[in-house]
């Protein structure tokens, strides 16, 4: 028949659109460095025991020890390894990033996508609440829920899922409504598919690249604000390795014996950036018009 | 036979892209009189937008190359940034599509006409305000005093389009270029601007290049006319010439395509 | 012995459709309705094809959404194959929606992006169980790919490695997996180039022809409605102003109907020149303000005072021609058709079907 029948890309095998989302993104300089980076801390979290050379809680004898060929990062100021302290920060924080974000993602995820499919009445609660909660920076959500849980690691990563509820909840709500507006949804009721199928296979699936990006970038965000909470006594207690604590004890040693607050703070800056540039890569992997070098 | 007022000689724009680079103009050459209309039909990625774009200097030097292109008498392929940005507005008018992203929404009517005056006539205050509200009147505006003060989304899309018009003839340019004006429009208003730029044209004297896919659009209102396709010209010619006798396939079964609502056909069913 | 009457497939009573605008910030008043649609009614006969042709603003895309299920009537009927869809249970309603289908103007955003063309038309075979079995479904989707000039072998591909007019197919054979009696078709061409146009018009029209479909066709073009239509309705701010068989465009018998057909340009320079253009002044008057008495009397060239005070009903002619005009035995005279059509024997154009399929084949021989 006619030559306009042969598709316009001369491919040999489908490409799906989440295939070519990953070609882009792994394309992007960024998202490299940033996977290289993420790769190097989970294999140190992961490998800490081996990896790391002395036990994180043995007392060396000297203490704030400047940084030498024997403490790569010096020792703290009871004469522990603070490299080693912070190869096993590592675990702490990035399963604190990774599980949190469940507590905020799940919930988010459900409220946007009723507010957003079902509108009316729905709609006007659920953005009212997310209004309201959105008022106050997530730091001070995050304390006000930590206040009412207690302090502790488990409360830690509970308190900061939270209080990123409002934030997914209207991420996905303002997805939701620009999908459902298009054509195909209204094709998709009009052939016969129930609202769960419509809000699942034919909305859901669209709103997938904002909703990645987003969550990439809280992680690294949620290690911030736990490490921000156990800096301030809230989060993990002495003596665990955990790079707001180790932080926050290091801060009245700024002046004579500066490794031990600055190599968690070290720490937690080339993981938060590395998570900030993984999500620079999947933005410009899932919107090729963004061009982020 | 004077000469002509546009004359481009095998111009050719290159476009890169993630792929390799595409030849979105290949090897294009036409001359443009003073006085007459010319049509450059084509369907969508056959150049004819990006032609007048390059010519005018609108895509930037990058990826256009061609072996002459002269203007009113100027060399728009050597010209600079600043020459370029003189000649625009000033002897070369240019009206687009969609007026409302062409219109600056920030700013009133009346300010972005009076801007016509003032940089490219050195006219001010009394002068140029008189002057936007002549241009009003012509192109048929009503209330023209009171609408300067309007601002583009107070206007309907013909209206807006009449203002657009206005802003490109404001310094009666020798040459007025039409990127597809009209097809965003509705067939009766379509009827309203393309008389307005029939009249404009018999006024001021102007040449224009009208691009359209329209083919009765470019039927009615243009003397000569350019096929284009994939960057090339397909077929050139008098507009009675070309409808009447195409030469080239293509053009054959561009016509043949357009479906007419005047003739009693039987439907093939 | 009991003489079955034709059922219509379709029929609107005094369809009408009105949203209510909003205004405020906190409590959302209702400010303003936009009487999109403001009292139709239209009638389709099985395998018959209406066309509908308005300029923006007239409420012809309402209308079609509004016989699909999109658009909530504000009061009015909706009555398919003779039963009205409000006394419709739920279940009566969600199997009538199968047999009355859309094809949307957007090809680039009526494909769900995220599925394969095969999923996107196999999808209502499935929901409506019109095969059995994952096979008799894979199977089906491939002959409706083939019945849309499409090679099955292209069912595991996305919709952005096509083009319009392919994409616009794939919305097609979705349509008709269905299996629908009546397809509603807003603007399916407008967003294509003219020559794939031809190439999809003529797709529909086949399809008619062998499936034995209805087609409401909604247009603003009026080549293409005629070339595709058996009755041809005109609209205007929200109203049916002509209503008749293919000669509504040969010799119109409202004023604004008039205009448009003057308006329309042509592709043939010798009549371009010699056309008489009836150019309405004004623009579109808000269908939310709509003018008193005739809605068209603040453009028409012809208004007398009558038409201000009161609107007029459709009157139909012997040939079930019919206007909503009161000048409109005066119009040969007032405004003279200034085109006389051409007989199909003069015409010098190729017919639609020995259209060549490769451009580029064309420019490379020649």
């Amino acid at each position: 028949m006619a030559a306009d029948l042969a598709p316009i890309a001369a491919v040999e095998a489908p490409r799906s659109p989440w295939r070519q989302s990953m070609r882009r993104f792994l394309a992007h300089k960024g998202a490299r460095i940033g996977l290289l980076m993420l790769a190097a801390w989970l294999i140190m979290a992961v490998g800490a025991p081996y990896i790391a050379p002395y036990d994180p809680n043995a007392l060396l004898g000297k203490a704030r020890l400047a940084p030498s060929l024997a403490n790569w990062f010096g020792t703290d100021q009871l004469g522990r390894d603070v490299l080693s302290r912070v190869i096993f920060g590592s675990r702490i924080s990035l399963t604190l990033g990774f599980v949190s974000v469940f507590f905020g993602l799940v919930p988010g995820v459900v409220l946007g996508l009723a507010a957003g499919y079902f509108g009316g009445w729905t709609d006007t609660l659920i953005s009212r609440f997310i209004d309201a909660m959105l008022a106050f920076p997530s730091i001070i959500l995050a304390l006000v829920i930590i206040a009412t849980l207690g302090p502790g690691i488990v409360n830690v990563m509970i308190a900061v899922g939270i209080s990123a509820v409002p934030e997914y909840a209207r991420l996905v709500r303002g997805s939701v409504l620009s999908v459902k507006a298009q054509p195909y949804v209204e094709a998709a009721w009009l052939v016969g598919n129930s609202s769960a199928r419509i809000m699942f296979r034919h909305i859901f699936a669209n709103i997938n690249g904002p909703l990645i990006v987003f969550t990439t970038l809280q992680v690294g965000n949620a290690i911030l604000v736990g490490a921000g909470l156990s800096f301030l006594g809230l989060g993990a207690q002495p003596p665990t390795s955990e790079w707001g604590l180790m932080s926050s004890e290091g801060r009245q040693f700024l002046q004579r014996a500066w490794w031990i607050a600055a190599s968690p703070g070290l720490a937690i800056l080339s993981v938060v950036v590395a998570f900030n540039l993984i999500g620079d890569g999947l933005r410009s992997g899932f919107d090729p018009k963004v061009r982020v070098r | 036979m004077t000469d002509p007022l546009l004359s481009i000689r095998n111009l050719a724009v290159r476009f890169r892209g993630e792929r390799g680079d595409t030849m979105a103009v290949d090897g294009v050459s036409f001359d443009l009189h003073a006085g007459e209309t010319l049509a450059i039909v084509g369907e969508s990625g056959s150049g004819k937008s990006v032609t007048m774009l390059a010519v005018m200097g609108l895509l930037g030097k990058a990826g256009v190359s061609a072996d002459s292109i002269f203007g009113c008498g100027h060399d728009l392929l050597k010209a600079s940034d600043v020459e370029m940005r003189a000649i625009r507005g000033r002897q070369i008018g240019m009206i687009f599509q969609d007026p409302m992203t062409s219109l600056n929404p920030v700013l009133t009517i009346g300010r972005q006409l009076t801007e016509m005056f003032e940089i490219h006539l050195g006219l001010s205050g009394a002068a140029s305000r008189k002057g936007a509200i002549d241009l009003l009147k012509l192109v048929g505006v009503p209330s023209a005093e009171t609408r300067l003060k309007d601002y583009p989304h107070q206007f309907s899309g013909g209206m807006r389009q009449r203002v657009m018009i206005a802003m490109a003839v404001a310094c009666k340019p020798q040459i007025l270029i039409a990127d597809e004006p009209t097809t965003a429009l509705d067939v009766t208003i379509q009827a309203q601007i393309l008389d307005i730029l029939s009249g404009l044209q018999r006024e001021f004297g102007m040449a224009m290049i009208m691009i359209s896919h329209d083919l009765g659009v470019v039927a009615g209102i243009a003397d000569r006319m350019l096929v284009m396709h994939s960057g090339r010209i397909v077929e050139q010619g008098l507009v009675d010439d070309v409808f009447a006798a195409p030469k080239m396939p293509y053009t054959r079964s561009l016509l043949a395509a357009v479906p007419r609502f005047d003739l009693e056909t039987e439907m093939t069913r | 012995m009991i003489l079955t009457k034709k059922v219509p497939l379709l029929e609107l009573i005094d369809l009408k459709v009105h949203f209510p605008v909003s205004g405020g910030s906190f409590l959302n008043r209702t400010t303003g309705t936009v009487r999109a649609v403001d009292g139709i009614s239209l009638r389709i006969m099985p395998g018959q094809t209406l066309g509908l042709v308005g300029e923006s603003g007239c409420g012809k895309s309402t209308l079609g959404r509004a016989v699909v299920g999109l658009a909530k009537p504000t009061s009015g009927a909706v009555v398919i194959r003779g039963k009205n869809v409000d006394n419709m249970t739920a279940a009566e309603k969600a199997s009538e929606r199968r047999r009355v289908q859309m094809i949307f103007q957007d090809p680039y955003a009526s494909l769900n992006p995220r599925m394969t063309i095969g999923d996107i038309i196999g999808e209502p075979v499935m929901l409506h169980g019109l095969r059995s079995g994952k096979l008799a479904v894979q199977a089906r989707v491939k002959e409706l790919l083939e019945l849309v000039e499409l090679s099955p072998s292209y069912a595991d591909r996305y919709p952005h490695e096509f083009s319009g007019g392919q994409r616009q197919r794939v919305g097609i054979a979705r349509a008709l997996a269905c299996e629908p009696d009546l397809i509603v078709c807003d603007e399916p061409v407008s967003a294509l180039d003219v020559s794939i146009q031809a190439q999809v018009m003529r797709l529909l029209m086949r399809l008619q022809k062998d499936l034995g479909l209805s087609y409401l066709f909604i247009a603003h073009g009026l080549g293409v409605v005629k070339q595709i239509s058996d009755e041809i309705a005109v609209m205007y701010l929200g109203k049916l102003v002509e209503h008749g068989g293919r000669q509504v465009f040969q010799h119109p018998r409202h004023a604004y109907t008039r205009a448009l057909v003057s308006a329309a340009p042509i592709p043939d320079p010798k009549i371009e020149r010699q056309r008489r253009r009836i150019i309405l002044t004004g623009d579109l008057p808000s269908p939310m303000n709509p003018p008193s008495g005739c809605r068209f009397q603040t453009r028409c060239p012809i208004a007398i005072d009558r038409c201000r005070t009161e609107p007029p009903p459709m009157h139909y002619a012997a040939n079930n021609h019919g206007a909503a005009c009161w000048r409109t035995d005066e119009l040969d005279v007032l405004m003279p058709m200034a085109m006389k059509p051409v007989p199909m024997a003069t015409m010098t154009a190729m017919p639609l079907a020995s259209i060549p399929a490769t451009p580029q084949q064309l420019t490379d021989i020649g």
